[in-house]
């Protein structure tokens, strides 16, 4: 128990997908205008991770692994290197049918986010969760803590972020650096924070 | 034709201007030599995806568009894989999941749908090879500036003798080794492109009220 | 939007994903047997530089490199019944192929002069900061006294992390002590300390999780080789 609790942990602080591993940033930089709308996406990618990284386990488990197959005879077929289009289309499936439940619970979330839902499918921070997990040779219990600590981390992320880019809107800022720029130094700044996590563990 | 090669390079980088490809450009920016082969990998992938999205863009059906679009470019991606497994080993070992993750680089997926889908295959090439290039040179400046002030050392030479080294003076920057300097210097590009360019600067959201605020 | 009859859409979907899958599958089958041999030669490399001959980690000829390395005595063993297997080709064997962590058939390297056992060369794995790390631990005769730690393939951070391949650093982990008299795991990686201490070696300034984390595997790894190597210590034993 401890162990898996170790892993949503660190999944959430040491690391972090979106300000350690640095990944899922389009969406990131794209949809943190307004904390309301981080919050809705926030808790869309935790509900994605949640289920995608389990379900691309057993998958890359008892399919894509070599030597899966040998109940079927074919033990020497290593399809590995399949895992790349196979999570795709299961992340593929998954947002499709998120988007779809959104659209009939919660049709403004769904018009805020817009196409950003959608392109969940192409979310860096989703598709590396998984092959990050079939890196480390998670097993099932393992890859749920990792889904659900990295889908929290990524949240939490966007959401600090959107907090402080709220408050931005009101600075003086050098007319090149206003926006973009600005968001990029301070997370910047809140990635070489989470930095200091480094070596947190239960 | 000239255009849709060149103006990725600058007025439409899909990283500073787009905001698009963020996360390998990122990540694999610690040292110059996997910067290079990933964008090299990510031009690859980009011609490809484009090319054949164009050939094909009066085929696709339209329900199912962007899954096909998906297939050829995680396809594309695959082999691109399993080419540098082969030829770049330690370098695919550092890359990791960064070459998995071109699938989802928002560049070829995004160019895919907004150029290729509509264009003839030559200007898709064009423009697949600028945004490609774009990509390329903003990953590159910020590799360079990192493992330069980072490590002293440019491709694995020795540029600025370490100070822990026999007779070196240059104490390596230790921020530059870490993977958020390469978010400042990305800002700090933006904000150089944008003092040059003027006409990419983003409106303020509430301007100061009195004028002599910025005067002052 | 226009309703395309589901026949053609069928048909285009089949054929994309034919023409992916003969792209892919080509690619995969032409350089596979590159892939493996590059890996081969490179963990040939490793097992042999762990073995004493340190030299060849810069490079030299691969052909010299398998000769050696096919010069050693190679065992697969089973960490379960602690007995070697009687297999066909212990040299060939690769445990790190498959993905699971769990192997218990693990392929140990003997390296001897004039008939005597010289050292052990065991495999070892584990969780780094970014990436799994692989690498070797060798034991002096004694097989308490560690004889030298070779890393086969990391992806950790360049310039950083990767420094746990330094040779400086791998260096400190010659002669120290692998089993306390007690027979415990002795050898760990720590911060601070001068160095002296005959079963810690310190860690490296700026990548402390990294060689903390090699630190933990090799300690893990000589835990699970500990009940059969005190098994071939035993006097009359033999390997």
């Amino acid at each position: 128990m401890e162990h898996l609790l170790n892993i949503v942990v660190r999944a959430i602080f040491v690391e972090n997908l979106a300000l350690v591993f640095l990944l899922g940033m389009c969406t990131y930089i794209a949809v943190s205008k307004r904390v309301e709308t981080a919050i809705g996406l926030g808790v869309a990618v935790v509900v994605v991770q949640l289920i995608t990284v389990p379900v691309n386990n057993l998958l890359y488990e008892y399919v894509l692994t070599p030597g899966a197959l040998a109940w079927m005879g074919l033990g020497t077929l290593d399809l590995s290197f399949l895992k790349l289009i196979t999570f795709i289309g299961v992340i593929a499936a998954l947002v499709q049918m998120l988007e779809l439940v959104i659209a009939r619970f919660a049709p403004q979330l769904q018009q805020h986010l817009g196409i950003y839902l959608p392109l969940l499918t192409v979310n860096c921070a989703i598709l590396g969760a998984s092959l990050l997990m079939v890196q480390r040779s998670y097993d099932f219990a393992e890859s749920v803590a990792y889904g659900l600590g990295v889908g929290i981390g990524w949240a939490m992320a966007i959401v600090l972020f959107a907090a402080i880019r709220e408050r931005l809107k009101y600075s003086d800022v050098p007319k090149g650096l206003e926006g973009l720029g600005l968001a990029f130094i301070v997370t910047g700044f809140l990635a070489f924070g989470f930095i200091g996590f480094t070596g947190v563990e239960f | 034709m000239l255009r849709h090669l060149t103006h990725p390079l600058v007025s439409e980088n899909p990283i500073t201007v787009q905001i698009l490809g963020l996360c390998s450009a990122l990540a694999v920016s610690s040292t110059l030599k996997p910067a290079f082969i990933m964008s090299v990998s990510v031009v690859a992938v980009l011609v490809f995806s484009n090319v054949s999205v164009s050939l094909l863009r009066n085929v696709f059906p339209r329900s199912i568009r962007l899954i096909l679009e998906v297939t050829l470019i995680a396809s594309a991606v695959i082999v691109v894989d399993e080419v540098l497994k082969a030829f770049a080993p330690e370098t695919a070992d550092i890359l990791t999941v960064f070459v998995g993750l071109i699938v989802t680089n928002c560049i070829i997926l995004g160019r895919a749908e907004a150029f290729a889908m509509h264009h003839r295959v030559a200007p898709s090439l064009a423009d697949a090879l600028g945004n490609g290039l774009g990509y390329a040179l903003v990953l590159l400046a910020v590799a360079t500036a990192r493992e330069l002030f980072g490590h002293g050392t440019l491709l694995d030479v020795q540029i600025l003798p370490l100070s822990e080294a026999e007779g070196g003076w240059y104490r390596p920057n230790q921020m530059m080794r870490f993977a958020p300097s390469a978010f400042f210097l990305i800002g700090l590009i933006i904000w150089g492109v944008r003092s040059v360019r003027a006409e990419q600067v983003e409106a303020g959201a509430y301007p100061p009220a009195s004028p002599s605020y910025r005067e002052g | 939007m226009a309703h395309e009859p589901i026949s053609r859409t069928l048909a285009v979907a089949v054929a994309i994903a034919l023409v992916c899958s003969v792209m892919v599958s080509t690619a995969v089958y032409l350089l596979r047997p590159i892939q493996i041999a590059y890996d081969l030669i490179d963990r040939n490399r490793a097992i042999v530089a762990a073995a004493g001959i340190e030299g060849v980690l810069q490079g030299g000829d691969d052909a010299a490199v398998v000769r050696a390395f096919l010069d050693l005595d190679a065992r697969v063993l089973d960490l379960d019944s602690g007995e070697f297997l009687d297999t066909t080709d212990a040299h060939g064997y690769d445990h790190w192929a498959g993905t699971t962590d769990d192997a218990r058939l693990v392929p140990v390297y003997v390296s001897r002069r004039d008939g005597a056992a010289t050292r052990l060369v065991l495999p070892v794995h584990g969780r780094g900061m970014w990436s799994t790390i692989y690498g070797y631990v060798a034991l002096d005769a004694d097989l308490t006294t560690v004889a030298a730690l070779v890393i086969h393939r990391h992806g950790e951070t360049p310039g950083v992390g990767d420094r746990i391949q330094d040779p400086a650093w791998r260096a400190k982990w010659r002669g120290k002590r692998a089993f306390g008299p007690d027979g415990a795991v002795a050898i760990h990686v720590a911060r601070g300390g001068n160095g002296q201490q005959p079963g810690r070696v310190d860690t490296i300034t700026g990548a402390t999780v990294t060689s903390e984390a090699v630190g933990q595997l090799v300690a893990g790894w000589l835990a699970i080789y500990s009940p059969w190597l005190s098994r071939i210590a035993a006097p009359g034993a033999r390997i």
